[in-house]
């Protein structure tokens, strides 16, 4: 505990860090410990195409509920919050066990990667269940694509990112198997890094879509 | 503070942040009434400043774009402000 307490200004400067970071204006000339891209680059460019589909779902979403006030806060009144709140703190746990994948492949252990990425899948399972009970109440109550604007929004906006979170998990089971078979190492784990990339982008899609959807009203 | 440690605490920050923003979606509000729309407002406000915030923390620590081309990291910074700028402008055209 006191270790803790101790450690408490480093833990809040960690946090704080990235805030203040912010607002510095970036220098492009390429510093000594300036480190590449954690993965291929190609996976970078698809992140950000998929980061631009669904920043116009995002915006149209925020712009049409303009026009129908009454609409989306009958909508939201029957969302489920607490499962959107547990799906986020699924989705940031199972983006946690990814990080330390990440960290035990660059240190050489395998055994221990294959760990936490098949933690990873569990926490990401979480999500999958919960999103599949949520879905079942709705249509349960007789809500669909064609129910209104607001539900129109709601099923495509979340099944769009529950695919993506489908097609995460498939890649982390793909990236967990090679890695059992012993085809990562501290020197080459490129494909480690580009699947956890993947996977930390559908967790920041879900971190913009849950105060969007499930708390602005 | 190694890179176990510092996942953990950034972990850990994210879960408070989600329970906070969590929080703040629980306050029952009204369509048209001015007290609940300044209410919605400041909701709305708080849940994106989370949201920057939260997402800063995702691309620096978790995707691990703080130590390399700046470019990068500004690109995926600035997505977070940018949707929050778009979704607080909607939110205020919304109550007028």
């Amino acid at each position: 505990m006191r270790a803790l307490l101790l450690d408490m200004p480093h833990m809040f400067s960690t946090l704080i860090g990235p805030m203040y970071s912010l607002f510095k204006m970036p220098s492009f000339k390429k510093p000594l410990n300036q480190r590449p891209l954690p993965g291929d680059l190609a996976i970078w460019i698809f992140i950000l195409a998929e980061l631009g589909v669904f920043s116009i779902f995002f915006i149209s979403y925020a712009f049409v509920r303009i026009n129908n006030l009454e609409m989306f806060a009958e909508g939201y009144a029957h969302l489920n919050r607490v499962a959107g709140t547990i799906n986020t703190l699924a989705l940031i746990t199972s983006s946690y066990f990814v990080v330390r994948g990440v960290i035990a492949i660059k240190e050489d252990k395998t055994q221990a990667c294959v760990f936490w990425l098949r933690l990873a899948l569990l926490a990401a399972m979480v999500y999958v269940g919960v999103k599949g009970w949520e879905y079942y109440e709705a249509f349960g109550a007789g809500y669909t694509l064609h129910t209104n604007t607001f539900y129109m929004f709601y099923f495509l906006l979340t099944f769009f990112h529950f695919a993506h979170v489908l097609l995460g998990m498939v890649i982390l089971w793909c990236v967990a198997q090679k890695a059992k078979r012993g085809e990562y190492s501290a020197d080459d784990h490129a494909g480690v890094e580009s699947g956890a990339s993947y996977w930390h982008m559908v967790d920041l899609l879900w971190i913009v879509l849950f105060p969007l959807v499930y708390v602005m009203h | 503070m190694s890179r176990v440690k510092q996942a953990t605490v950034i972990w850990l920050g994210l879960i408070l942040l989600t329970l906070l923003v969590a929080f703040l979606g629980s306050f029952d509000l009204a369509v048209g009434q001015q007290e609940y729309s300044n209410a919605g407002l400041w909701i709305t406000l708080g849940s994106l400043v989370i949201l920057i915030f939260k997402g800063q923390l995702i691309v620096d620590f978790f995707m691990g774009l703080k130590p390399v081309n700046p470019l990068w990291r500004l690109l995926f910074s600035a997505y977070c402000v940018v949707i929050s700028l778009f979704v607080l402008l909607a939110y205020y055209l919304g109550l007028h």
